[in-house]
């Protein structure tokens, strides 16, 4: 979708078009989905945090400027709300005083890749396993599109440290991937 | 997946979807927002007009209350009975003159009024021509 088609759609949702809405939400889910699964690494979470960014578009949508980059509308919007979670999952563990978050689900045996949906499952599965900050990093530069240095400001850490975590994040997933122990 | 390119291609590749279920729930909670946005927008709109429309009718009531108020041409100060005569008025010359026959004519309609005036005027009035013309024409004095 272009910028062009985004300024279209816009125009439409702040003129009340129901099927304009059906057909963003079609077009930009996906999208969302893979930022706020890899951000949260929980499946039940990101689809409330889905949920939620559209909603959200929904009740905003005869207020957006008519000029808005709609993919990044919702991106924004969707980092910003998984955020939220991932703070608020913080302030639960500490005020229970519980453990550092459970781990993500193990990744499988090492096996054979047998087919393309079996690597993609394993795929996503080790970047559940992932640690929060990796996968924070993960999702925003291959999902969100943003650029270390956003991330960095964003994240409120150094560009060389979310450097690293990117490289050790891909480093770990191939691992995870090819079936070595870790 | 040989380098951190091939993970990144992986990565992108991945499809991420919501079961039906979900997608549902999206589209219904996300319609009634929309329908409720829409109906506040609506009178959001409607409130934005009628405070318009009102702005509107108080500023052309100001407008015509001081219109109305303003005070009549005998009444009021040399400056502002100059600039109402416009034309009227030589730009050169005896403007005491000419104001006092500005004056004059608009007071033409009431003698008793004119007689108090003209008796209230001390010199040079009383001795200039425009005295000399019969009162019956000062209505249409031109100077």
């Amino acid at each position: 979708m272009d910028s062009t088609d985004d300024v279209l759609a816009v125009r439409r949702l702040r003129a009340g078009d129901r099927e304009a809405f059906a057909q963003v939400y079609e077009r930009y889910k996906g999208d969302v989905l893979a930022l706020v699964s890899t951000m949260l690494g929980r499946q039940e979470e990101a689809w409330d945090v889905l949920h939620d960014v559209f909603v959200s578009l929904a009740r905003n949508a005869p207020r957006l400027w008519p000029t808005s980059d709609l993919k990044r509308y919702l991106l924004t919007a969707a980092a910003n709300k998984a955020r939220d979670r991932l703070k608020r999952r913080t302030h639960a563990a500490t005020d229970l005083d519980a453990a550092p978050e459970p781990p993500g689900p193990p990744a499988e045996e090492p096996s054979r890749v047998v087919s393309t949906e079996e690597e993609a499952h394993r795929l996503r599965q080790a970047v559940a396993s992932l640690p929060e900050e990796q996968r924070i990093v993960i999702a925003l530069h291959v999902y969100g599109g943003l650029s270390f240095r956003e991330i960095a400001a964003g994240e409120e850490v150094s560009e060389n440290t979310v450097q690293s975590r990117y490289r050790y994040a891909l480093e770990k997933l191939r691992r995870l991937c090819s079936g070595e122990a870790e | 997946m040989k380098n951190d390119h091939d993970m990144e291609e992986a990565l992108k590749r991945l499809v991420w979807s919501a079961p039906p279920e979900v997608d549902r729930r999206v589209l219904s909670d996300a319609q009634a927002a929309f329908d409720h946005a829409a109906r506040r927008h609506s009178l959001f709109r409607a409130v934005g007009l009628v405070a318009l429309a009102a702005t509107v009718l108080a500023v052309a009531a100001g407008t015509i209350l001081f219109v109305s108020r303003r005070p009549p041409i005998h009444e009021s100060s040399p400056e502002i009975v100059r600039s109402r005569a416009g034309q009227a008025v030589p730009q050169n010359g005896d403007l005491a003159l000419a104001l006092s026959l500005v004056r004059l004519n608009a007071m033409a309609s009431d003698p008793q009024r004119l007689l108090d005036y003209l008796d209230s005027q001390s010199r040079p009035l009383r001795t200039t021509e425009a005295m000399m013309t019969p009162l019956t024409s000062l209505s249409g004095v031109r100077i």
